[in-house]
């Protein structure tokens, strides 16, 4: 939803089982690791069942493959439960905790599998043709299931074959409708899915009501990546497909999920209208009375949703708070309580199992890759039970710390600094500074280890400290912070950077005369800007970087992102919209610059590398462009990931070192 | 340059196969109209090779296939040479006259073949890997010449594997020259020459020892005003260079007697708008000398006869066979009263010329002329069973703009149209800027249905504003650093006198344009409200994303007077976009999705702008489309579009009496 933060980092990868064990760590090493995701507790807790992803770059694969494992919640015993040369994921409990439903895509598009956790192959439950894009929930007395997807247009294909296949923009959304389908096969062995109702719209998220009579969701005009500001939640009676408008103001109302005890329907509210930024709320609608009520605000008012406690009196979710992530409780009647918040690093994609009584999410370190943990609801101390990554060799990493500064205007800063392996106290070093995207995006405590597209602890292993700061316009610090760069691009934020580089240059760390700028998203809008702005930086890399305020919003598939920021069109401000591109600045810019862009990015189209290359080209200013194909704005093919990092390595070693 | 590659496109989108009994011009019906081209004088005079192209839009089928014709120059008999479901193209004259040789993609690549005149089958006579270019017979008969690149082995395998990023700029297609026995004896093609630059045009010395050709760093558009020409020697592989300064140089043409090499220099920069010059070099001295200037200066050299330059330039909406002495004034060999001819070539004794003719009222036909006599003979009948009822009457008319600069234009009334009677009208503007609108035939298929919106009752005015090219160099020039100033007066004046003689109805006007045409459609709507609809084509809204996202941002450079960067203001006040809350029209995008000449992101800037202020609007966008169109059924669904969203718009049946 957010201009970064999904997509950037989407571009996490994962494993490949390389022979041999380098030296010091390589871009090609951190292939070695696995992500673990969707770690769902099983209904009476003694199970959880969780995702597992390596990356696959043999002869002509270059993909993230998952598969589904399961375990016992005392860590005690795992196995892997799918297999194959295609990914399985989203793993849910069946009600009877017996069997794991998943979803694969085993020919015939995605689709919805039953396997046993005791033994035998997975049965495929769905026939929807074209495949399920969207999500699926069982209900609460097991016997049906609810997903959402859409029916391929039938004249798509056909046009297509007949060479008719132009597009009219905005005029096909391809809408998710609701469906549901029995768990149970009927008398003739088939299970057959119903649409649960007609509707002119996309059914995004969808949550069961206790006695599973009624389905609450969430729906937009389109699928389209600007559409969520316009966001309703509505209820369907299953059996006769009556429809209730739950909440459906101008705001933006998401994410529903109906308390245990069915008195309540909780739900995640934005300002009327919504703010691309986040400022949400928690919201409360009494079901008996139709009454609503807004919770206390949460810390960085960004709620995420995860669910009810058994007893229906807490609602659990969770938040980014500084450079980790934490799980709280908001009671009824508030304010919200912390449940979990973890020494180091990040407690991530936390799920909830059926009944309330266990929580599973991942949990990593900069130092530490991610592995899967669960903890019950009552315990707050989360069990590690995977072993996605123990066997990998270890290397020596370069330790990661929280760096705190004041910027130029007196504003507290913070960030996370990653100094060079074995690093000598009071020695200069080279400097890397790596700017986050979104600009609502925030650097956290992940693995440095991972296969991104930022290879830190490559760099750290050869001799770099890299500083990645969390400037005014991050989450994580509240909503104020989060909204101190309206209006502001490349104003204070980009001081909270400089203001940080200068803090690691007198701290004795940074070597001024040893500087490197990169970024992606908003990052490499930043990175674009830096170097308009100073000549301290001799080299800069610019991962699908916003350059052009004005080309941007018309070419990208949020028009209303900038509009928010900028608070008005361009049309209207003209002349900010100018002073804040900084292709306005190009004229004599000399760092040596690298563009990296995927060539099919609908966020920050390619043509924004473009435009700002070309203008650094035609100067004479050192620059080369590359554009990764079939790859939207975070990169996903594993060899295009090993490919950028490499190439952020060459690029800053020939000019930085 | 602009608007003549996207010329290229929109016009060559002429086509098809007979036209039934339709009785009306839809869209589908044009179609049918067939392009001819490369018409080819055998080496007597007494034979002539053409092209006829239709369109095949058969279930699963949308394209252009082109077959090779034969006839007799006094038009009395002719057959098709050549069939299949792939094109066969670019027809050459053995020079016994006995085979004719043209290129195919009927195997895996294209590749040149060769088919006896007097009966059988045609056979190939080269098998390169990579697919050839174009091709040359050389003058004793014994070798063809032609360019071509060798597949990339490499680049397949990064695909397979998928490490396929490119890296902008590194390992450019380059094209060498190579060499093949015309005979067929199909021993390995030798490469002749090639180098760190990518080879174009060329031309065989009269002794078939030598090739000159022409040369430049890399195929991409922009660096096409940088050619220059070298020459190989066949039997030492020694190139030397033979024209190389900073402007362009192209077009290489050796004299008969091999005393001379004539080609085309544009010495400015600037050179989009630059003059064109015909050059003599004295191929024994290495001396140049500059001929007279052409009327537009801008010529497109044929080749010689036997002491004669000839060329084709264009001049006002027709065009114009030149030819000029080594050391004496030009003269018009052919002049048609109306209508425009294209593709001329002469035959090698250079004493007969073939060429496609056509005019606003007559679609295309291949014609032969006999220099000697200047008798022309009609060859082809590819569009003999065209009907012409119902087709819409065009003239030229003048009218003076704003600053009394006298303007010219084309104005098609409908077939029964009665004068004093008020009818709807829609403005067409074309691309370029550095284009012009021509005498050509109405009823052909193209994005603008001219001869469908006649037989409606619309009137169509298609001006030729400052800028335009075929009224000389100044008027070329005359909208540099002016974009939408003095050519949009221009082309408003022409509406107010289509207006004021009592035509057109001011109150049911549309605008349309494709390329600059569609810029121009972009700005006027941010000027005036005039129009009640308005529909651009790959049109340009945002100068300074344009400049960097383009792939000729030289042209920019030569308007603008310099990257966007250096003209910031400039860039920005010339773009539509800047003006864009001005706008009222209600107004459709079509692009192709796979334009590089205008990106597509062009249009969607524009679009996305009207959606969020309420603007009526709606946009269409092309799969695997260029800048201008190339597959049959988009070109009739675009043409479909604009009927309908003009007659959304405007009523175009009631015909309003005057006074």
């Amino acid at each position: 939803m957010q201009f970064a933060r999904s997509c950037v980092f989407a571009a996490v990868a994962v494993t490949a089982a390389f022979a041999d064990t380098p030296s010091s760590w390589t871009p090609e090493f951190s292939f070695q690791f696995q992500t673990v995701s969707s770690v769902t507790p099983s209904p009476d807790g003694k199970m959880a069942a969780w995702v597992q992803t390596r990356p696959v770059m043999e002869a002509e694969r270059s993909e993230q493959v998952s598969q589904i494992w399961a375990g016992s919640t005392d860590g005690a015993r795992r196995f892997q439960l799918t297999r194959g040369e295609k990914s399985a994921t989203n793993p849910a409990w069946s009600k009877d905790g017996e069997s794991v439903y998943f979803l694969a895509d085993r020919g015939g598009g995605r689709q919805i599998y039953r396997i046993l956790i005791v033994g035998g192959e997975a049965e495929k439950i769905t026939e929807f043709k074209g495949g399920i894009d969207g999500s699926f929930e069982v209900s609460p007395d097991g016997k049906s299931i609810a997903f959402t997807a859409h029916e391929p247009d039938p004249d798509e294909e056909k046009s297509k074959k007949e060479k008719r296949d132009m597009h009219v923009i905005d005029a096909h959304p391809p809408d998710d409708a609701l469906y549901v389908i029995s768990t149970e096969a009927d008398a003739n062995g088939k299970h057959k899915h119903k649409k649960v109702f007609e509707a002119k719209y996309h059914v995004a998220d969808l949550n069961w009501s206790p006695d599973s009579s009624l389905i609450a969701f969430t729906h937009t005009p389109t699928p389209g990546a600007d559409d969520w500001t316009r966001a309703d939640v509505a209820e369907v009676e299953v059996a006769t497909g009556k429809l209730r408008d739950i909440a459906a103001t101008g705001a933006s109302e998401q994410s529903p999920h109906y308390s245990p005890d069915g008195r309540y329907i909780a739900f995640v509210r934005s300002p009327n209208p919504a703010r691309w930024a986040g400022d949400d709320r928690i919201v409360l609608i009494n079901r008996q009375t139709s009454q609503m009520r807004e919770l206390p605000p949460t810390f960085d008012e960004q709620p995420s949703l995860v669910g009810w406690t058994a007893d229906s009196s807490h609602i659990v979710f969770t938040e980014s708070r500084h450079t980790r992530t934490t799980i709280y409780s908001m009671p009824v009647d508030g304010p919200a309580e912390t449940v979990y918040e973890p020494m180091r690093g990040i407690a991530n994609n936390l799920r909830m199992n059926s009944t309330g009584t266990w929580l599973g999410m991942s949990q990593e370190t900069p130092d530490q890759a991610p592995e899967a943990y669960v903890m019950s609801a009552a315990s707050h101390t989360p069990v590690e039970i995977s072993r996605a990554n123990t066997d990998v060799p270890k290397l020596p990493l370069g330790r990661t710390e929280v760096f705190r500064w004041k910027s130029k205007d007196g504003l507290d800063v913070e960030g996370l600094l990653t100094y060079p392996v074995n690093y000598e106290k009071g020695k200069r070093v080279p400097l890397i500074l790596n700017i986050h995207g979104g600009p609502a995006g925030v650097f956290s405590e992940t693995f440095i280890g991972r296969a991104s597209v930022y290879p830190i602890a490559v760099f750290a292993a050869k001799g770099y400290a890299v500083l990645r700061p969390n400037p005014r316009g991050s989450s994580g610090y509240g909503q104020h912070f989060r909204f101190a760069n309206q209006k502001d691009w490349g104003g204070g934020d980009y001081e909270d950077d400089q203001t940080g580089v200068d803090a690691a240059i007198a701290a004795g760390i940074a070597d001024p005369d040893h500087l490197a700028i990169m970024g992606w998203s908003y990052g490499g809008y930043m990175t674009a800007w830096t170097i308009t702005q100073t000549k301290r930086f001799k080299a800069a890399v610019i991962g699908a970087g916003v350059t052009n305020l004005w080309s941007f919003t018309g070419t990208s598939d949020i028009p209303g992102f900038l509009p928010d920021y900028f608070e008005g069109e361009a049309w209207d401000n003209f002349d900010v919209w100018r002073k804040h591109s900084p292709i306005t600045y190009i004229k004599g810019v000399t760092t040596p610059t690298l563009l990296l862009h995927g060539e099919a990015d609908e966020r920050v189209p390619t043509t924004q590398g473009y435009e700002y290359y070309n203008a650094l080209k035609r100067q004479g200013t050192l620059t080369k462009m590359v554009v990764y194909p079939r790859t939207p704005h975070g990169p996903r093919e594993p060899k295009f990931i090993l490919d950028i990092m490499q190439r952020h390595l060459d690029w800053i070693d020939k000019y930085v070192r | 340059m602009y608007i003549k590659m996207f010329a290229t496109g929109i016009l060559a989108l002429l086509a098809a196969t007979s036209l039934a009994a339709a009785a009306t011009w839809t869209p589908e019906a044009m179609m049918k109209v067939k392009a001819v081209a490369a018409v080819q004088p055998s080496p007597d005079g007494h034979w002539a090779v053409w092209t006829e192209r239709s369109a095949v839009m058969d279930p699963e089928k949308s394209e252009f296939v082109e077959q090779v014709f034969l006839g007799k120059s006094d038009g009395s008999w002719r057959i098709q040479l050549t069939h299949g479901e792939k094109s066969s193209s670019r027809p050459q004259w053995s020079t016994d006259g006995k085979f004719v040789y043209y290129a195919s993609d009927r195997g895996a690549k294209n590749q040149i073949y060769r088919i006896p005149v007097d009966g059988g089958e045609a056979e190939a006579v080269s098998d390169f890997k990579g697919g050839a270019g174009s091709f040359q017979i050389s003058p004793n008969g014994k070798w063809i010449a032609f360019t071509g690149r060798e597949p990339d082995a490499s680049d397949e395998r990064a695909r397979r594997e998928k490490v396929d990023f490119r890296v902008i700029g590194e390992n450019p297609k380059n094209q060498s020259l190579w060499i093949v026995a015309a005979d067929g004896d199909k021993a390995a093609a030798r490469k002749l020459a090639n180098g760190p630059y990518t080879i174009g045009g060329f031309d065989w010395s009269p002794d078939s020892r030598t090739i000159a050709y022409e040369i430049r760093p890399t195929p991409d558009a922009d660096n096409g005003r940088l050619a220059d020409i070298m020459e190989v020697d066949l039997e030492s592989g020694v190139a030397k260079a033979i024209a190389t300064t900073p402007g362009t140089e192209a077009e290489p043409r050796y004299s008969p007697d091999g005393k001379y090499l004539a080609y085309v220099r544009t010495s400015s920069s600037a050179g989009t708008i630059a003059p064109a010059r015909i050059v003599l070099m004295t191929r024994a001295t290495g001396a140049i000398r500059e001929l007279p200037a052409s009327f537009d200066e801008s010529p497109n050299l044929t080749s010689w006869t036997k002491d004669h330059l000839v060329f084709v330039e264009a001049k006002g909406t027709r065009s114009v066979i030149y030819s000029v002495p080594v050391d004496g004034p030009i003269t018009a060999v052919e002049q048609p009263a109306q209508g425009t001819l294209s593709g001329a070539s002469l035959n090698k004794a250079g004493t007969y010329a073939g060429f496609t003719m056509q005019s606003a009222s007559e679609p295309p036909e291949a014609y032969v002329m006999d220099l000697a006599s200047g008798k022309m003979v009609r060859v082809s009948a590819a569009n003999t069973s065209v009907p012409r009822e119902g087709l819409g009457v065009t003239k030229v008319i003048r009218w003076k703009s704003k600053d009394g600069r006298e303007i010219e234009g084309l104005l098609t009334l409908p077939p029964d149209y009665r004068a004093g009677t008020k009818i709807p009208l829609i403005l067409n503007i074309h691309g370029g800027p550095a284009g012009a609108f021509g005498e050509q035939f109405i009823g052909a298929g193209s994005p603008y249905p001219i001869a469908a919106f006649a037989e409606k009752g619309w009137a169509v005015l298609r001006p030729n504003p400052r800028g335009s090219s075929a009224y000389g160099r100044a008027f070329r020039a005359a909208n540099l650093e002016d974009w939408g100033g003095g050519d949009y007066r221009d082309i408003m004046a022409g509406v107010d006198e289509v207006i004021r003689e009592g035509i057109a109805d001011p109150n049911r006007m549309a605008v349309m344009g494709w390329s600059y045409g569609g810029y121009m459609t972009n700005w006027v709507i941010t000027q005036t409200n005039r129009f009640k609809c308005a529909a651009a084509g790959a049109g340009l809204t945002d100068m300074p994303s344009m400049w960097g996202t383009n792939d000729i941002p030289s042209v920019l450079d030569d308007y603008f007077t310099g990257p966007w960067y250096e003209q910031q203001e400039r860039y920005l006040q010339q773009s539509p976009l800047y003006h864009v809350k001005n706008v009222k029209t209600p107004t459709l995008y079509l692009h192709g999705e796979s334009d590089n000449r205008v990106p597509i992101s062009q249009a969607f800037e524009m679009y996305h702008a009207l959606k969020r202020l309420g603007v009526e609007t709606q946009m269409v966008t092309y799969p695997r489309q260029p800048h201008g169109p190339q597959e049959p059924k988009f070109i009739v669904d675009i043409m479909n579009r604009h009927i309908a969203w003009v007659e959304k718009h405007i009523n175009p049946a009631p015909a309003v009496s005057g006074n």
